[in-house]
Protein backbone atom coordinates (compact mmCIF):
# COMPACT_ATOMS: atom_id res chain seq x y z
CA UNK A 1 0.00 0.00 0.00
CA UNK A 2 0.98 3.58 -0.31
CA UNK A 3 0.66 5.87 2.66
CA UNK A 4 -0.90 9.28 2.39
CA UNK A 5 2.50 10.90 2.05
CA UNK A 6 3.48 8.60 -0.80
CA UNK A 7 5.66 6.22 1.18
CA UNK A 8 5.18 2.52 0.63
CA UNK A 9 4.16 0.73 3.76
CA UNK A 10 4.19 -3.01 4.01
CA UNK A 11 0.65 -4.06 4.78
CA UNK A 12 -2.74 -2.36 4.75
CA UNK A 13 -3.38 -1.22 8.28
CA UNK A 14 -6.94 -2.49 8.52
CA UNK A 15 -5.93 -5.87 7.11
CA UNK A 16 -3.48 -6.29 9.96
CA UNK A 17 -6.06 -5.14 12.48
CA UNK A 18 -8.70 -7.58 11.23
CA UNK A 19 -6.28 -10.48 11.53
CA UNK A 20 -5.94 -9.86 15.21
CA UNK A 21 -8.29 -11.08 17.87
CA UNK A 22 -10.95 -8.54 18.71
CA UNK A 23 -9.84 -7.11 21.99
CA UNK A 24 -11.95 -6.72 25.03
CA UNK A 25 -10.30 -3.42 25.86
CA UNK A 26 -12.12 -0.19 26.46
CA UNK A 27 -11.60 1.20 22.96
CA UNK A 28 -14.40 0.33 20.59
CA UNK A 29 -13.77 -0.93 17.09
CA UNK A 30 -14.87 2.45 15.69
CA UNK A 31 -12.31 4.25 17.74
CA UNK A 32 -9.60 1.81 16.70
CA UNK A 33 -10.57 2.23 13.06
CA UNK A 34 -10.38 5.97 13.49
CA UNK A 35 -6.91 5.69 15.02
CA UNK A 36 -5.78 3.39 12.22
CA UNK A 37 -7.06 5.80 9.59
CA UNK A 38 -5.09 8.56 11.25
CA UNK A 39 -2.04 6.31 11.23
CA UNK A 40 -2.51 5.73 7.51
CA UNK A 41 -2.72 9.48 6.96
CA UNK A 42 0.06 10.65 9.28
CA UNK A 43 2.11 7.62 10.40
CA UNK A 44 4.87 8.07 7.82
CA UNK A 45 5.09 11.82 8.49
CA UNK A 46 5.28 11.23 12.22
CA UNK A 47 8.02 8.67 11.74
CA UNK A 48 10.04 11.11 9.63
CA UNK A 49 9.52 13.82 12.21
CA UNK A 50 10.70 11.53 15.03
CA UNK A 51 13.59 10.25 12.91
CA UNK A 52 14.90 13.79 12.55
CA UNK A 53 14.66 14.29 16.28
CA UNK A 54 16.16 11.03 17.52
CA UNK A 55 19.34 9.09 16.96
CA UNK A 56 18.04 5.70 15.86
CA UNK A 57 15.13 4.44 13.74
CA UNK A 58 14.10 2.20 16.66
CA UNK A 59 13.63 5.25 18.90
CA UNK A 60 11.54 6.91 16.21
CA UNK A 61 9.38 3.78 15.88
CA UNK A 62 8.82 3.77 19.63
CA UNK A 63 7.67 7.36 19.50
CA UNK A 64 5.23 6.65 16.65
CA UNK A 65 3.78 3.63 18.43
CA UNK A 66 3.41 5.47 21.73
CA UNK A 67 1.84 8.46 19.98
CA UNK A 68 -0.88 6.31 18.44
CA UNK A 69 -1.48 4.41 21.67
CA UNK A 70 -2.06 7.78 23.31
CA UNK A 71 -4.30 8.80 20.43
CA UNK A 72 -6.40 5.71 20.99
CA UNK A 73 -6.77 6.62 24.63
CA UNK A 74 -7.59 10.20 23.71
CA UNK A 75 -10.30 9.12 21.27
CA UNK A 76 -11.70 6.50 23.66
CA UNK A 77 -12.09 9.15 26.33
CA UNK A 78 -14.01 11.34 23.90
CA UNK A 79 -11.21 13.87 23.53
CA UNK A 80 -11.43 16.75 21.09
CA UNK A 81 -11.23 15.73 17.44
CA UNK A 82 -10.42 19.13 15.98
CA UNK A 83 -7.03 19.20 14.27
CA UNK A 84 -5.85 15.78 15.36
CA UNK A 85 -2.86 16.14 13.06
CA UNK A 86 -1.49 18.97 15.22
CA UNK A 87 -2.38 16.95 18.33
CA UNK A 88 -0.39 13.96 17.04
CA UNK A 89 2.68 16.05 16.28
CA UNK A 90 2.46 17.79 19.66
CA UNK A 91 2.41 14.43 21.46
CA UNK A 92 5.24 13.10 19.29
CA UNK A 93 7.30 16.25 19.93
CA UNK A 94 6.86 15.81 23.68
CA UNK A 95 7.82 12.15 23.48
CA UNK A 96 10.93 13.02 21.47
CA UNK A 97 11.83 15.63 24.05
CA UNK A 98 11.49 13.01 26.80
CA UNK A 99 13.65 10.59 24.83
CA UNK A 100 16.32 13.22 24.31
CA UNK A 101 16.38 14.00 28.01
CA UNK A 102 16.65 10.31 28.85
CA UNK A 103 19.44 9.86 26.29
CA UNK A 104 21.37 12.63 27.93
CA UNK A 105 21.12 10.94 31.29
CA UNK A 106 21.74 7.39 30.22
CA UNK A 107 24.03 5.81 27.75
CA UNK A 108 23.33 2.15 27.18
CA UNK A 109 26.47 0.05 27.13
CA UNK A 110 25.29 -2.46 24.59
CA UNK A 111 27.36 -4.60 22.25
CA UNK A 112 25.88 -2.95 19.17
CA UNK A 113 27.38 0.38 20.22
CA UNK A 114 30.72 -0.92 19.10
CA UNK A 115 29.35 -1.14 15.61
CA UNK A 116 27.28 2.00 15.72
CA UNK A 117 30.06 4.17 16.99
CA UNK A 118 32.98 3.14 14.88
CA UNK A 119 34.70 5.86 12.94
CA UNK A 120 32.28 7.10 10.28
CA UNK A 121 33.22 6.30 6.70
CA UNK A 122 34.26 9.06 4.34
CA UNK A 123 31.44 11.47 3.65
CA UNK A 124 31.29 10.84 -0.06
CA UNK A 125 30.72 7.12 0.56
CA UNK A 126 27.81 7.68 2.91
CA UNK A 127 24.15 7.45 2.11
CA UNK A 128 22.87 11.00 1.40
CA UNK A 129 19.94 10.48 3.75
CA UNK A 130 22.26 9.36 6.56
CA UNK A 131 24.48 12.32 5.84
CA UNK A 132 21.46 14.62 5.94
CA UNK A 133 20.38 13.14 9.28
CA UNK A 134 23.91 13.53 10.63
CA UNK A 135 23.86 17.22 9.74
CA UNK A 136 20.40 17.68 11.26
CA UNK A 137 21.59 16.04 14.48
CA UNK A 138 24.18 18.76 14.92
CA UNK A 139 21.37 21.31 15.28
CA UNK A 140 19.80 22.29 18.58
CA UNK A 141 16.63 20.33 19.45
CA UNK A 142 14.42 23.37 18.97
CA UNK A 143 15.76 23.95 15.45
CA UNK A 144 15.18 20.31 14.66
CA UNK A 145 11.60 20.42 15.96
CA UNK A 146 10.77 23.47 13.89
CA UNK A 147 12.36 22.22 10.69
CA UNK A 148 10.94 18.73 11.06
CA UNK A 149 7.42 20.01 11.71
CA UNK A 150 7.58 22.42 8.77
CA UNK A 151 8.88 19.70 6.49
CA UNK A 152 5.78 17.67 7.37
CA UNK A 153 3.58 20.47 6.09
CA UNK A 154 2.33 21.89 9.38
CA UNK A 155 1.14 25.48 9.40
CA UNK A 156 2.76 28.07 11.63
CA UNK A 157 -0.19 27.80 14.01
CA UNK A 158 0.20 24.02 14.22
CA UNK A 159 3.95 24.32 14.64
CA UNK A 160 3.47 26.84 17.43
CA UNK A 161 1.05 24.50 19.19
CA UNK A 162 3.28 21.44 18.82
CA UNK A 163 6.53 23.18 19.74
CA UNK A 164 5.11 25.33 22.52
CA UNK A 165 5.98 28.63 20.83
CA UNK A 166 4.15 31.83 19.98
CA UNK A 167 2.85 31.75 16.44
CA UNK A 168 4.43 35.15 15.76
CA UNK A 169 7.88 33.73 16.52
CA UNK A 170 7.70 30.74 14.22
CA UNK A 171 8.79 32.50 11.00
CA UNK A 172 11.82 34.13 12.62
CA UNK A 173 12.91 30.95 14.38
CA UNK A 174 12.37 28.85 11.27
CA UNK A 175 14.44 31.24 9.15
CA UNK A 176 17.29 31.03 11.63
CA UNK A 177 17.00 27.25 11.94
CA UNK A 178 17.18 26.86 8.16
CA UNK A 179 20.20 29.17 8.01
CA UNK A 180 21.92 27.12 10.71
CA UNK A 181 21.12 23.91 8.83
CA UNK A 182 22.66 25.35 5.65
CA UNK A 183 25.76 26.41 7.56
CA UNK A 184 26.08 23.01 9.26
CA UNK A 185 25.69 21.28 5.91
CA UNK A 186 28.35 23.48 4.35
CA UNK A 187 30.67 22.90 7.32
CA UNK A 188 30.23 19.13 7.14
CA UNK A 189 30.83 19.05 3.40
CA UNK A 190 34.17 20.76 4.05
CA UNK A 191 35.14 18.27 6.77
CA UNK B 1 5.04 51.28 -1.52
CA UNK B 2 5.31 49.30 1.71
CA UNK B 3 8.65 48.54 3.32
CA UNK B 4 10.70 45.50 2.39
CA UNK B 5 10.15 42.41 4.51
CA UNK B 6 12.48 41.28 7.25
CA UNK B 7 14.00 37.82 7.47
CA UNK B 8 11.07 36.34 9.43
CA UNK B 9 8.44 37.69 7.05
CA UNK B 10 10.42 36.55 4.00
CA UNK B 11 10.34 33.09 5.53
CA UNK B 12 6.60 33.45 6.14
CA UNK B 13 6.06 34.51 2.54
CA UNK B 14 8.04 31.48 1.32
CA UNK B 15 5.91 29.27 3.55
CA UNK B 16 2.63 30.79 2.38
CA UNK B 17 2.04 32.44 5.75
CA UNK B 18 2.45 36.07 4.71
CA UNK B 19 -0.38 38.56 5.07
CA UNK B 20 -2.15 39.85 1.99
CA UNK B 21 -0.28 43.18 2.20
CA UNK B 22 3.07 41.41 2.49
CA UNK B 23 2.22 39.15 -0.42
CA UNK B 24 1.36 42.16 -2.57
CA UNK B 25 4.64 43.78 -1.63
CA UNK B 26 6.60 40.70 -2.64
CA UNK B 27 4.87 40.62 -5.99
CA UNK B 28 5.87 44.23 -6.63
CA UNK B 29 9.39 44.17 -5.19
CA UNK B 30 12.09 42.42 -7.19
CA UNK B 31 14.46 42.22 -4.22
CA UNK B 32 11.95 40.68 -1.83
CA UNK B 33 10.70 38.41 -4.54
CA UNK B 34 14.24 37.09 -5.08
CA UNK B 35 14.70 36.61 -1.34
CA UNK B 36 11.43 34.69 -1.09
CA UNK B 37 12.50 32.48 -4.00
CA UNK B 38 15.82 31.76 -2.27
CA UNK B 39 14.12 31.06 1.06
CA UNK B 40 11.60 28.83 -0.64
CA UNK B 41 14.43 26.89 -2.29
CA UNK B 42 16.13 26.15 1.04
CA UNK B 43 12.86 25.04 2.62
CA UNK B 44 12.00 22.81 -0.30
CA UNK B 45 15.46 21.30 -0.29
CA UNK B 46 15.13 20.43 3.38
CA UNK B 47 11.64 18.98 2.90
CA UNK B 48 12.83 16.96 -0.10
CA UNK B 49 15.57 15.37 1.98
CA UNK B 50 13.11 14.60 4.78
CA UNK B 51 10.78 12.89 2.34
CA UNK B 52 13.60 10.49 1.48
CA UNK B 53 13.62 9.15 5.04
CA UNK B 54 11.85 5.81 4.68
CA UNK B 55 9.65 4.45 7.46
CA UNK B 56 10.57 0.84 8.28
CA UNK B 57 8.53 -1.81 6.53
CA UNK B 58 7.13 -3.27 9.74
CA UNK B 59 5.91 0.00 11.22
CA UNK B 60 2.31 -0.53 10.11
CA UNK B 61 2.15 -4.02 11.58
CA UNK B 62 3.73 -2.88 14.80
CA UNK B 63 1.38 0.04 15.37
CA UNK B 64 -1.69 -1.88 14.25
CA UNK B 65 -0.87 -4.68 16.70
CA UNK B 66 -0.29 -2.18 19.47
CA UNK B 67 -3.64 -0.53 18.82
CA UNK B 68 -5.46 -3.85 18.58
CA UNK B 69 -3.95 -5.25 21.76
CA UNK B 70 -6.14 -5.80 24.80
CA UNK B 71 -4.10 -3.25 26.69
CA UNK B 72 -2.41 -1.12 24.08
CA UNK B 73 1.26 -0.83 24.76
CA UNK B 74 3.50 2.11 24.33
CA UNK B 75 6.95 1.91 22.73
CA UNK B 76 9.67 -0.64 23.29
CA UNK B 77 10.21 0.50 26.85
CA UNK B 78 7.30 -1.77 27.71
CA UNK B 79 8.24 -5.43 28.00
CA UNK B 80 6.96 -7.50 25.13
CA UNK B 81 4.86 -10.62 25.73
CA UNK B 82 6.68 -13.92 25.84
CA UNK B 83 5.18 -16.71 23.73
CA UNK B 84 3.13 -19.06 25.87
CA UNK B 85 4.70 -22.49 26.49
CA UNK B 86 3.35 -25.47 24.60
CA UNK B 87 1.63 -28.34 26.43
CA UNK B 88 4.30 -30.98 26.25
CA UNK B 89 6.93 -28.58 27.23
CA UNK B 90 6.74 -29.21 30.96
CA UNK B 91 9.46 -31.79 31.16
CA UNK B 92 11.48 -30.04 28.55
CA UNK B 93 10.77 -26.75 30.25
CA UNK B 94 12.06 -28.09 33.56
CA UNK B 95 15.20 -29.41 31.88
CA UNK B 96 15.48 -26.16 30.03
CA UNK B 97 15.19 -24.20 33.23
CA UNK B 98 18.01 -26.20 34.81
CA UNK B 99 20.15 -25.72 31.70
CA UNK B 100 19.31 -22.03 31.62
CA UNK B 101 20.23 -21.67 35.27
CA UNK B 102 23.59 -23.36 34.66
CA UNK B 103 24.22 -21.20 31.62
CA UNK B 104 23.23 -18.12 33.56
CA UNK B 105 25.63 -18.96 36.37
CA UNK B 106 28.46 -19.75 33.96
CA UNK B 107 28.00 -17.02 31.41
CA UNK B 108 25.72 -14.36 32.75
CA UNK B 109 26.73 -13.80 36.34
CA UNK B 110 30.35 -12.75 35.79
CA UNK B 111 29.41 -9.82 33.57
CA UNK B 112 26.86 -8.62 36.12
CA UNK B 113 29.58 -6.49 37.63
CA UNK B 114 29.80 -4.62 34.39
CA UNK B 115 27.34 -1.74 34.17
CA UNK B 116 24.66 -1.98 31.52
CA UNK B 117 24.09 1.73 31.41
CA UNK B 118 26.11 4.69 32.49
CA UNK B 119 25.14 8.28 32.84
CA UNK B 120 27.47 11.19 32.19
CA UNK B 121 27.59 11.83 35.93
CA UNK B 122 28.50 8.20 36.62
CA UNK B 123 31.28 8.24 34.04
CA UNK B 124 32.67 11.39 35.63
CA UNK B 125 32.32 9.91 39.09
CA UNK B 126 34.31 6.85 38.07
CA UNK B 127 36.91 9.09 36.50
CA UNK B 128 37.28 11.01 39.72
CA UNK B 129 37.70 7.80 41.66
CA UNK B 130 40.35 6.50 39.26
CA UNK B 131 42.31 9.74 39.33
CA UNK B 132 44.29 8.38 42.25
CA UNK B 133 45.31 4.72 42.12
CA UNK B 134 45.06 2.76 45.35
CA UNK B 135 48.66 1.58 45.23
CA UNK B 136 51.81 1.55 43.16
CA UNK B 137 53.97 4.31 41.79
CA UNK B 138 52.26 6.40 39.17
CA UNK B 139 54.04 8.36 36.48
CA UNK B 140 51.97 10.90 34.59
CA UNK B 141 52.92 13.48 32.03
CA UNK B 142 50.38 16.01 30.87
CA UNK B 143 49.85 19.44 29.36
CA UNK B 144 48.02 21.98 31.44
CA UNK B 145 46.84 25.40 30.43
CA UNK B 146 45.20 27.58 33.04
CA UNK B 147 43.56 30.95 32.58
CA UNK B 148 42.42 31.67 36.06
CA UNK B 149 40.37 34.25 37.92
CA UNK B 150 42.29 37.04 39.60
CA UNK B 151 42.00 35.47 43.05
CA UNK B 152 44.12 32.48 42.06
CA UNK B 153 45.92 33.99 39.07
CA UNK B 154 49.36 33.00 40.37
CA UNK B 155 48.81 29.46 39.01
CA UNK B 156 47.88 30.64 35.51
CA UNK B 157 50.03 29.65 32.56
CA UNK B 158 50.83 26.91 30.09
CA UNK B 159 52.84 23.99 31.38
CA UNK B 160 53.94 20.48 30.76
CA UNK B 161 54.00 18.61 34.01
CA UNK B 162 55.65 15.32 34.84
CA UNK B 163 54.83 13.75 38.15
CA UNK B 164 55.90 10.58 39.87
CA UNK B 165 53.88 9.66 42.95
CA UNK B 166 54.36 6.67 45.23
CA UNK B 167 50.85 5.88 46.48
CA UNK B 168 52.23 3.30 48.91
CA UNK B 169 54.41 5.82 50.76
CA UNK B 170 52.61 9.04 51.72
CA UNK B 171 54.62 12.13 50.80
CA UNK B 172 56.99 10.38 48.37
CA UNK B 173 56.82 12.12 45.02
CA UNK B 174 58.54 14.18 42.39
CA UNK B 175 56.81 16.86 40.35
CA UNK B 176 58.53 18.78 37.57
CA UNK B 177 56.90 21.69 35.79
CA UNK B 178 58.22 22.61 32.36
CA UNK B 179 57.57 25.62 30.18
CA UNK B 180 56.19 24.91 26.68
CA UNK B 181 59.79 24.98 25.33
CA UNK B 182 60.90 22.24 27.75
CA UNK B 183 62.75 24.41 30.28
CA UNK B 184 62.33 23.35 33.90
CA UNK B 185 60.33 26.09 35.58
CA UNK B 186 60.08 24.52 38.98
CA UNK B 187 60.25 21.15 40.64
CA UNK B 188 59.71 19.61 44.01
CA UNK B 189 60.48 16.17 45.32
CA UNK B 190 60.20 14.56 48.70
CA UNK B 191 61.64 11.40 50.22
CA UNK B 192 60.13 11.22 53.75
CA UNK B 193 62.04 8.06 54.67
CA UNK B 194 65.29 9.95 54.19
CA UNK B 195 63.95 13.20 55.66
CA UNK B 196 64.69 15.00 52.39
CA UNK B 197 62.80 17.52 50.33
CA UNK B 198 64.17 19.29 47.28
CA UNK B 199 62.62 22.33 45.63
CA UNK B 200 63.97 23.83 42.45
CA UNK B 201 63.08 27.22 41.06
CA UNK B 202 64.46 29.06 38.07
CA UNK B 203 64.86 32.82 38.05
CA UNK B 204 66.72 35.07 35.61
CA UNK B 205 68.14 32.02 33.87
CA UNK B 206 69.66 30.67 37.07
CA UNK B 207 68.58 27.43 38.75
CA UNK B 208 68.28 27.51 42.53
CA UNK B 209 67.93 24.23 44.38
CA UNK B 210 66.79 24.18 48.00
CA UNK B 211 67.58 21.04 49.95
CA UNK B 212 65.50 20.87 53.07
CA UNK B 213 65.81 18.44 55.88
CA UNK B 214 62.36 17.44 57.08
CA UNK B 215 60.79 15.48 59.88
CA UNK B 216 60.18 12.01 58.39
CA UNK B 217 56.97 11.74 60.38
CA UNK B 218 55.46 14.83 58.81
CA UNK B 219 55.56 14.60 55.04
CA UNK B 220 54.18 17.52 53.07
CA UNK B 221 50.63 16.95 51.94
CA UNK B 222 50.77 16.56 48.19
CA UNK B 223 48.66 19.22 46.53
CA UNK B 224 48.40 18.53 42.86
CA UNK B 225 47.56 21.63 40.92
CA UNK B 226 46.03 19.87 37.96
CA UNK B 227 43.94 17.51 40.07
CA UNK B 228 42.51 20.41 42.02
CA UNK B 229 41.37 22.17 38.86
CA UNK B 230 40.27 19.06 36.97
CA UNK B 231 38.32 17.84 39.97
CA UNK B 232 36.67 21.24 40.43
CA UNK B 233 35.58 21.29 36.78
CA UNK B 234 34.24 17.75 36.93
CA UNK B 235 32.24 18.47 40.06
CA UNK B 236 30.72 21.46 38.28
CA UNK B 237 30.05 19.39 35.19
CA UNK B 238 28.35 16.67 37.22
CA UNK B 239 26.04 19.24 38.72
CA UNK B 240 25.31 20.96 35.40
CA UNK B 241 22.13 20.29 33.49
CA UNK B 242 22.21 19.41 29.82
CA UNK B 243 25.50 17.55 29.56
CA UNK B 244 25.61 15.01 26.78
CA UNK B 245 27.53 11.79 26.56
CA UNK B 246 28.63 9.89 23.50
CA UNK B 247 30.90 6.99 22.78
CA UNK B 248 33.46 7.08 20.00
CA UNK B 249 36.03 4.69 18.66
CA UNK B 250 39.26 6.52 17.98
CA UNK B 251 41.12 3.59 16.54
CA UNK B 252 43.22 3.59 19.72
CA UNK B 253 40.37 2.49 21.91
CA UNK B 254 36.88 3.58 22.84
CA UNK B 255 36.29 6.90 24.53
CA UNK B 256 33.41 8.47 26.36
CA UNK B 257 32.97 12.12 25.52
CA UNK B 258 31.02 14.12 28.07
CA UNK B 259 30.16 17.60 26.90
CA UNK B 260 28.37 20.59 28.20
CA UNK B 261 27.50 22.51 25.04
CA UNK B 262 28.18 26.21 24.94
CA UNK B 263 25.51 28.01 26.88
CA UNK B 264 24.92 31.70 26.73
CA UNK B 265 25.99 33.77 29.72
CA UNK B 266 23.07 33.48 32.05
CA UNK B 267 24.10 36.47 34.08
CA UNK B 268 23.67 34.32 37.15
CA UNK B 269 25.52 35.43 40.23
CA UNK B 270 26.82 32.02 41.28
CA UNK B 271 30.43 31.73 42.40
CA UNK B 272 31.39 29.16 39.79
CA UNK B 273 29.66 29.19 36.41
CA UNK B 274 30.58 26.63 33.80
CA UNK B 275 29.68 27.81 30.31
CA UNK B 276 31.33 25.05 28.29
CA UNK B 277 33.13 21.82 29.03
CA UNK B 278 34.34 18.70 27.26
CA UNK B 279 35.86 15.68 28.92
CA UNK B 280 37.28 12.68 27.07
CA UNK B 281 37.46 9.55 29.18
CA UNK B 282 39.13 6.26 28.31
CA UNK B 283 36.30 3.71 28.23
CA UNK B 284 38.66 0.95 29.36
CA UNK B 285 39.78 2.43 32.67
CA UNK B 286 37.88 5.73 33.02
CA UNK B 287 41.07 7.78 33.00
CA UNK B 288 40.55 11.38 31.97
CA UNK B 289 42.50 11.88 28.77
CA UNK B 290 41.42 15.39 27.89
CA UNK B 291 39.50 18.12 29.59
CA UNK B 292 38.69 21.59 28.39
CA UNK B 293 36.38 23.92 30.24
CA UNK B 294 35.60 27.58 30.45
CA UNK B 295 33.35 29.69 32.58
CA UNK B 296 33.54 32.33 35.22
CA UNK B 297 34.32 32.65 38.88
CA UNK B 298 32.52 35.58 40.48
CA UNK B 299 32.13 37.06 36.97
CA UNK B 300 35.87 36.64 36.32
CA UNK B 301 36.51 34.37 33.30
CA UNK B 302 38.55 31.21 33.64
CA UNK B 303 39.52 28.32 31.42
CA UNK B 304 41.26 25.01 32.04
CA UNK B 305 42.76 22.75 29.44
CA UNK B 306 44.29 19.38 30.32
CA UNK B 307 45.70 16.71 28.05
CA UNK B 308 47.26 13.49 29.29
CA UNK B 309 50.41 12.56 27.39
CA UNK B 310 51.25 9.31 29.16
CA UNK B 311 50.50 7.44 32.34
CA UNK B 312 51.97 4.30 33.87
CA UNK B 313 51.49 2.63 37.23
CA UNK B 314 54.18 0.24 38.48
CA UNK B 315 54.67 -1.63 41.75
CA UNK B 316 56.53 0.72 44.07
CA UNK B 317 59.20 -1.91 44.70
CA UNK B 318 60.24 -1.63 41.05
CA UNK B 319 60.90 2.12 41.28
CA UNK B 320 64.32 3.06 42.62
CA UNK B 321 64.87 5.93 45.06
CA UNK B 322 66.97 7.95 42.63
CA UNK B 323 63.97 8.32 40.31
CA UNK B 324 62.43 10.55 42.95
CA UNK B 325 65.40 12.90 42.83
CA UNK B 326 65.44 15.99 40.68
CA UNK B 327 68.42 16.07 38.34
CA UNK B 328 70.27 19.40 38.72
CA UNK B 329 72.40 21.16 36.17
CA UNK B 330 76.03 21.70 37.29
CA UNK B 331 75.58 25.48 37.57
CA UNK B 332 72.68 25.24 39.98
CA UNK B 333 73.07 27.18 43.24
CA UNK B 334 72.27 24.75 46.05
CA UNK B 335 70.93 26.05 49.35
CA UNK B 336 70.64 23.78 52.39
CA UNK B 337 67.98 24.63 54.97
CA UNK B 338 65.59 23.06 57.51
CA UNK B 339 62.13 22.39 56.15
CA UNK B 340 58.67 22.81 57.62
CA UNK B 341 55.13 22.25 56.36
CA UNK B 342 55.18 25.65 54.65
CA UNK B 343 57.28 25.33 51.50
CA UNK B 344 56.79 28.95 50.44
CA UNK B 345 57.99 30.21 53.80
CA UNK B 346 60.93 27.77 53.73
CA UNK B 347 62.02 28.99 50.30
CA UNK B 348 61.87 32.62 51.38
CA UNK B 349 63.65 31.95 54.67
CA UNK B 350 66.30 29.84 52.97
CA UNK B 351 66.97 32.53 50.35
CA UNK B 352 67.16 35.32 52.94
CA UNK B 353 69.44 33.27 55.15
CA UNK B 354 71.77 32.71 52.21
CA UNK B 355 71.68 36.41 51.37
CA UNK B 356 72.66 37.36 54.93
CA UNK B 357 75.44 34.80 54.91
CA UNK B 358 76.84 36.20 51.66
CA UNK B 359 76.81 39.76 53.05
CA UNK B 360 78.77 38.84 56.15
CA UNK B 361 82.56 39.16 55.90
Amino acid sequence: MTGAAGIALDTPVKAVAKDLTTPAGRATRDVRDEALELFEAHGASLFRFARLMLRTPADAEDVVQTTFVRLLDHLARGGLRSNLKAWLFAVAANLCRDQLRARRRWLGLLPEHDQLLTTPPALESRDPVELFLAVVRTLAPRDRVLLALKAQGLSYREIAAAAGLRENSVGRLLARALARWERARAAMSHT
Amino acid sequence: MSRCLNEARIRAAADGEATEIEQRHVEGCAECSARVTAADGAGREFAAMVSRVEPPANLTTRVARALAADHPRAGATTLRDFPSPRWGGRVLATAGLVAAAVLAVVFLLPPLDAPRTLSAAQILDRSLRTMTPASGTELREFDLELRLPRVVANHAGTYRIEQLVDHDAPGRYRIVRYSPDGTVLSAISEEPAEGRRTAVVRADGQTFAFRFTIDPGQPLGLRELERDHVEAVIRLLQAAAGQTVSEVDTGRGRRYVVELPQVADTGASGFWELSRARVVVDAADFQILELTASGSYMSDPFSVSFRLRRRTVRPSTEVSADQFQIPLDPDAIVIEAPGTQDVGQDLLAGALRELVRSKRP
